[in-house]
């Protein structure tokens, strides 16, 4: 018993510092991200990992204050690297769903 | 000089800040913005270097008074504070610079600082501003501001979205019409944003403001 509940905290921790692996979608509630002219640098910042391969796609939700990311297959994008682009717009991550 | 003070002091008092001014915008991103009256125009190219920080560069011309006067102040832009909430955002800017002002013969340095405020949600939006230019033997140039506007439609991303906003302009310096009271329509589409405003005394102001 006492080794089945050390294995499930060992995955709980492993899923918890997993970056976002490749082909899953990720949905990033964003703070502060009231308006369309406010989430370009969102856009723009997304856009170069799109082109550089690493995102599939991108939606921008302003209803829901989201960020929905497809990831590439083989592509991998972390937790750290979603948080650099949206403080990069000055906005906030509230929380990063996987 | 009473009656200006007066004003002066009522519009700060009154001063409640948001809504995109946006001297800073995002890392690495460009931002020109022209501001036009038919007595004044003021033109700011910015680069957000940091994603409280901005570098750029501001020209405005005064024809305001008899003889025309331009000013070009290169200026750092500050987001002292900014707070993200779920439904909204609110901003403080600071900024200042030194560059130079001319008029005919005479050129002098010049230093220009000012502040803005805003909060915005995605339907209701508030600004203040407050800007001062002073050059030596130069009347020093003021700009007041206050904005209180809505969205009649909520659009979304990649959507044309529209506003309707209420602008008081204080101008104390200005030889007639220092006080321009009216209305905005304010429409943006992605980067590009645009407005179209008239005082009740015919004062027509277009801006436009594109980030990249």
């Amino acid at each position: 018993m006492k080794n089945r509940i050390v294995q499930i905290v060992m995955v709980c921790a492993f899923l918890a510092v997993t970056p976002v692996w490749a082909g899953q979608s990720v949905t990033v509630h964003v703070k502060g991200m009231v308006c369309d002219f406010c989430a370009r640098g969102l856009t723009k910042s997304f856009n170069a990992f799109k082109d550089s391969a690493v995102l599939e796609d991108f939606k921008v939700d302003l209803s829901k204050h989201t960020v929905s990311l497809t990831v590439k297959d083989g592509a991998m994008m972390s937790d750290a690297d979603i948080t650099q682009v949206v403080e990069g717009s000055s906005l906030a991550v509230d929380k990063i769903e996987r | 000089m009473i009656r200006n003070t007066a004003v002066s002091t009522l519009l700060l008092l009154l001063w409640v800040a948001p809504l995109q001014a946006h001297p800073v915008s995002f890392k690495g991103g460009y931002s020109l913005m022209a501001f036009n009256q038919a007595d004044m125009l003021d033109w700011q190219l910015l680069y957000t270097f940091h994603p409280k920080l901005s570098l750029g560069v501001d020209f405005i011309r005064d024809t305001m008074e008899p003889q025309e006067r331009n000013f070009l102040i290169p200026r750092v832009s500050w987001l002292v504070r900014r707070w993200n909430e779920t439904d909204s955002q609110a901003n403080i800017y600071v900024y200042g610079g030194v560059g130079v002002a001319h008029k005919g013969d005479l050129t002098a340095p010049a230093v220009e600082g000012g502040v803005e405020m805003d909060y915005e949600t995605r339907s209701l939006y508030f600004s203040g501003k407050a800007q001062i230019i002073a050059a030596r033997n130069f009347n020093t140039l003021a700009v007041y501001q206050l904005r209180a506007g809505f969205a009649p439609y909520v659009g979304e991303a990649n959507e044309l979205h529209s506003w309707i906003i209420a602008q008081a302009q204080y101008l104390p310096y200005a030889p007639e019409n220092s006080l321009r009271v009216g209305p905005v329509l304010r429409m943006f589409y992605k980067n590009v944003l645009w407005e179209l405003g008239v005082s009740t005394k015919g004062n027509w102001n277009f801006n436009f403001m594109v980030h990249w």
